[in-house]
This record gives C-alpha cells, structure tokens and sequence, in this order.
C-alpha cells in the first residue's frame, strides 16, 4: 500500500496534467492532401501528444462547410482563393504552403529532359496526353501551359492543343479499376507518349508502373495550383500544427507525394 | 514489407536460374547476317567508328564509352551538357584506325558495334576484334535506307526496343515522304550540282560514292558523276568545273563557300553567279559527307527543301528542332538554329 500510493498518485496527476496539456484539433483539408496530411498529422501528433481529427474534402465545400460554424482550427485548401475568403470573415493570415504543378508522365523512349520537352511535346511522332479542360482543372492547367509556350515559340499554342489528347478527366474517359490510376493504365495502354497531369499523380502513376518517366516542366512553362493553409484559432497548439505543416518536416512529406514549393509562378 | 518478403525468394530464384529474362544472352542476327551471342545486359559498348557512335549515342548515350575523337566545344555546344565531355577511345575501321585491341579490352565493354558498310572487309574486320578479344561484335548496316532496320537490331541488342523503334519510325517516314514527293519529278528537270570538298572545292565525290548518299538519295544529278562515272572521290580542275556549269553546288565547307564568291575564276561557274551554293550545317556533325550516319538523315530533308522548295514548303525550322530533340536530345534556341542553318 505504502508503494502504490505514490504511484497512483503520480498516474493521477500525469492524467491530470495530459488533460490540461493535450488538446484536440480539426484540420479540414483538400481531398488530394490526403495520403501527405494523413502522415503529417500522425507524425505531429506523435510528437505534440495532440490529437488530429481530419476531414477531407473538395476544397471549395470545406469552404462552406467552416462558414457556416463547423468547428475547425485549420483549413488547408488546393488553392489560396477558398482560405482567403474564410480569412475575410474570420481573420487569420493565409499562407501558401504548397504547389501542385503540372509534370510531364512520359514513356521511357522518349527520353524527355526539361530542356527538350517542348519540343517533343511538339513533335509529330510524339502523341500527347492530357485531362480535360473544363471537366478537369488538369485539363484547363494543360491549357494553361500550351498557352505559356506561345510565348517560347510562335505558333506552339495552337499546335499543341490541336494536337493534345484528352485522354482523361472527362465523362467518357476510361474508369480504372480500384487499385490503378488512370495515368498508369493510359500510360501502359500506350494512348499516349507524353501525358501532363499534377506531379503528385505522376509521382503515384510512376510507382505503379515502373519504367515511366516523371520529368519536371521547365519554369518558362510551369502551371499549377498553389495550396493555401489558414489557421483559424490563436490556441498554440493550432499555431505549431500549422508551423509543422509550413515547416520542413511538413514539406518532406508533401515533397515525398509530389507536391512542390509553395512559390510557382502561374496560379490560375 | 512485401519486397522485403518476397527478396529472398528473387534471390533464390536467380540463384537457381531462373532469372527475368534480359539476364540470359541470347543470339542476334547482324546486318551481315553474322550470328553474335549478346549478353542480357549490355552497359559498355565501344563504338568500332564515328558512324556507330552516332548511332549508339543517339539510341542509348549512358552506354557509349566515348567517341572515336573526342568532340570539339563547338560540337559539343549542339549536344546536351549531360553529354559533353565524352573521351575519345580511337577507332578500329576506316581510315587511320587508330585503337589497337588491347585498347578496346582496357574499356572493358560488353559489345562492340560498328556501322557502315556490310562487305567482306568489315566482316572479317569484326571477326577478327571478336575473335582476338573475345567480345561479341555486331556489325550494321550504315547505308540511309539500312538505318531504320539497324536501330531495331541494336534496339534488341541493348533492350532499348521502344525508343529504336522511335527512331527507326522517324527515319523511315522522313526518307519516305522525300522520296514520294521527288518521284514526281522527271529526272531531266532534277537539278544538277557539284559537291565541293577541300578548302579548295576541287575534291569531289562520284555518284554512288558514301560522301554523296544524302545527294543522290534526293535524285539531284552529280556533274563530275556525269562526266566521270559512278566511284568514290576524286580531283577535279577549276577547268572541269567551269566547263559542267553547275546549277547548284553543295559543301560542308563553309571556308570555301566564303571565299568562292569573290573568286573570279569561280564567278563563272552558274551556281556561283546564282549564289546556289549550299553549305552543309556542321553540329554536332555534319548533315551530308562524313561522318555518314544519322545525322544525314535530316541532311536528306534539309537538301530536298533547298533543291526542291516548291515541292517541300514546310519551313524547316520546326523539322530540324524535332530532329535535334528526338535524336540529340537537344533543344535548339532560336539564335542556335539560325546559325546553324546558316554556317
């Protein structure tokens, strides 16, 4: 007895203490920061001893869904507008924290460097790949890059859309089965030699079919969505959650799924 | 977790030989018809001449031990940075060959390959490296119309199937759009001209020599061919020249080109009072002559618009940066290809 009593008294007082001290976060998040988010949370709350509640999303829903009072202490959106609009009306400072940009999936063949992609991607004999514009904003970053070429070479633009594929993103694009991407299985079914879509599904895209190239599109040409992170309460828990997001051990885990630097040029 | 588990039974299964299959070497037939036993896995290979380590560096450069010579900066400008400085291993055909076996062996490469001509002298050339070194030796075929088929022969040889298939595909399509496009042509109306080699201008090639491929695959009729004959290369006299008249003259001999307009003696010549003189771009190497490979090929596309332009009215700018993309991995800027084309 004289000995557990110490000892219950310490367990009682380390609850006690992990009581006060432990604190329970919401982050809501874009649906394609799930797989980066999920490992980032899980290593916070290792270090911090906080629990994160995640919810994912499509960005421009979560939006909604913290206006009209859903308790959320961070909001991390694929683009910056939604987070700013959310900021207006609650305060807070929006930081771009992340980019997704468009790469090029290419087969091996090909042998495409930055430098030498335009013009392949120009090429005859080369068959170009993208999502669909309007049904996807792949498709529309797509678009967006053909446009910037114009400015590299004259006439590139509309040469690139005439000849660009739409292969997915749209109503009647194939379904790959539940443990495939569609890239891959474009990729391996051979539709298409060059095929631009987000760095983070090349990154997934490349892992499930070896041999297929990721390269990276030169700056002159780079389009992608920058993501935006606000946080929407002082409590210093939630201020740290969102500086290990920020921070470099938050950016090696987006890093490891293909998100970029936060700092690109051409958010749409 | 899953590789982890599956590693040791990969090992075991290598280990009893039952390896993938690009472990095992296995037969080639080469252009001569000579059967070479290829490893699985080719890494090294040494280039025999110029013409193969055109080929090879534009099929699968991470394996070409070095060039024959080593390039000059101005040459290697038109190649990636990635492959610049290369080192120059000697050449075992051709004139001056100038790397012994040993040399070759030194390299320690998995194959050897030469390109060109298939006759008796490169056969029992290869023979001999193969036989006195003990690696197997392909030999290809180097003539235009044989390029396509000995890329996928070394495509197979190195596992790089795709992109020779890629490249032979480009190579077969362009010969093939130049030769259906000049057929229609009468061969009394294909223009005549005089290939000028040597600072002087006073070498030339015969019809039917390897110098002049590029020309006689565009149909254009060679004067001293003519006058001389079918053969190789020969000398010829300021007095020959004048007396041929050309339409047009061709050179990769850009110093030459230079001094030919004011030359009083050559000012007589039709294609020097025309200023028809048309001067082969050099780099990375020169699109007609030496060395003959595939850099030729957009020799080929670049003389039927120069000899042909009504028939051929594409502008060749977009055409010589796909070429360079596809073949040199090298995107041209525009200041580049000015200069190129314009040597």
């Amino acid at each position: 007895m004289k000995r557990t009593l110490p000892a219950a008294l310490f367990a009682l007082i380390s609850v006690l203490s992990g009581a006060a001290m432990a604190d329970d976060l919401t982050l809501r998040a874009a649906g394609s920061l799930k797989a980066p988010m999920s490992d980032i949370a899980a290593q916070f709350e290792t270090l911090s001893g906080h629990q994160v509640t995640l919810d994912f999303g499509p960005s421009g829903l979560l939006r909604e869904r913290i206006l009209s009072g859903a308790p959320t202490d961070l909001f991390a959106s694929a683009n910056m507008a939604h987070p700013e609009d959310v900021a207006g009306q609650r305060g807070g400072t929006v930081i771009a924290f992340a980019s997704n940009m468009l790469c090029a999936l290419t087969q091996p063949e090909i042998a495409a460097t930055p430098d030498t992609l335009l013009d392949l991607m120009l090429s005859p004999r080369v068959r170009l790949g993208t999502s669909t514009p309007q049904a996807d904003p792949a498709g529309d970053y797509a678009w967006m890059l053909f446009d910037r070429a114009e400015a590299l070479q004259a006439g590139a633009a509309a040469r690139l859309k005439a000849k660009a594929l739409t292969l997915t993103g749209g109503a009647d694009a194939p379904k790959p089965p539940a443990d495939r991407t569609v890239y891959a299985m474009v990729m391996e079914q051979r539709a298409a030699d060059i095929f631009l879509t987000y760095c983070t599904n090349a990154v997934l895209a490349a892992q499930e079919a070896p041999g297929l190239k990721i390269v990276p599109i030169p700056d002159s040409l780079a389009v992608g969505a920058t993501y935006g992170l606000l946080v929407l309460n002082d409590r210093k828990p939630a201020v740290e959650l969102g500086r290990y997001i920020a921070g470099p051990d938050g950016r090696a885990v987006l890093e490891k799924y293909g998100f970029g630097a936060p700092s690109k040029p051409a958010e749409r | 977790m899953r590789l982890a588990a599956s590693l040791p039974f990969l090992l075991l299964a290598l280990w009893l030989g039952i390896g993938p299959a690009w472990a095992e070497s296995r037969p080639i037939e080469d252009s001569a018809g000579r059967a070479v036993v290829v490893p699985g896995r080719v890494e090294r290979v040494f280039a025999a001449g110029p013409p193969a380590a055109i080929v090879l560096y534009t099929l699968a450069p991470d394996t070409l031990l070095g060039w024959t010579r080593a390039l000059s900066p101005q040459e290697e400008l038109y190649l990636p940075e990635r492959w610049r400085g290369l080192p120059g291993h000697g050449r075992l055909t051709g004139r001056g060959n100038s790397a012994n076996l040993e040399a070759v062996l030194a390299l320690k490469p998995d194959l050897v390959v030469d390109l060109g001509s298939v006759g008796p002298t490169y056969v029992s050339l290869a023979d001999r490296v193969q036989g006195q070194t003990g690696i197997p030796t392909l030999l290809l075929g180097g003539r235009l119309d044989e390029l396509p088929d000995s890329y996928r022969l070394l495509g197979t040889a190195l596992g790089k199937e795709a992109r020779a298939e890629l490249l032979a595909g480009y190579i077969e399509e362009t010969l093939d759009l130049v030769q259906r496009r000049i057929a229609t042509v009468p061969p009394a109306e294909r223009p005549r001209f005089y290939y000028a080699r040597g600072p002087r201008g006073l070498d030339t090639a015969l019809t039917g020599s390897i110098n002049v491929e590029a020309m006689d695959f565009v149909g254009a009729r060679n004067v001293a061919g003519d006058a001389i004959g079918k053969g190789g290369l020969a000398a010829v006299s300021l007095e020959q020249v004048i007396a041929w008249n050309p339409a047009i003259i061709v050179t990769a001999e850009p110093g030459f080109a230079a001094q030919v307009r004011d030359n009083p003696n050559w000012r007589t010549v039709r294609a020097v009072r025309d200023d028809a003189i048309l001067v082969a771009p050099q780099y990375p190497f020169p699109w007609v002559d030496f060395p003959p490979s595939v850099n030729r090929v957009i020799g080929v596309r670049w003389l039927a618009a120069r000899l042909y332009p009504a028939l051929f009215p594409e502008p060749l700018e977009p055409i010589v940066r796909d070429f360079y993309s596809l073949f040199y991995g090298r995107t041209l800027t525009d200041a580049e290809l000015t200069r190129l084309l314009t040597p």
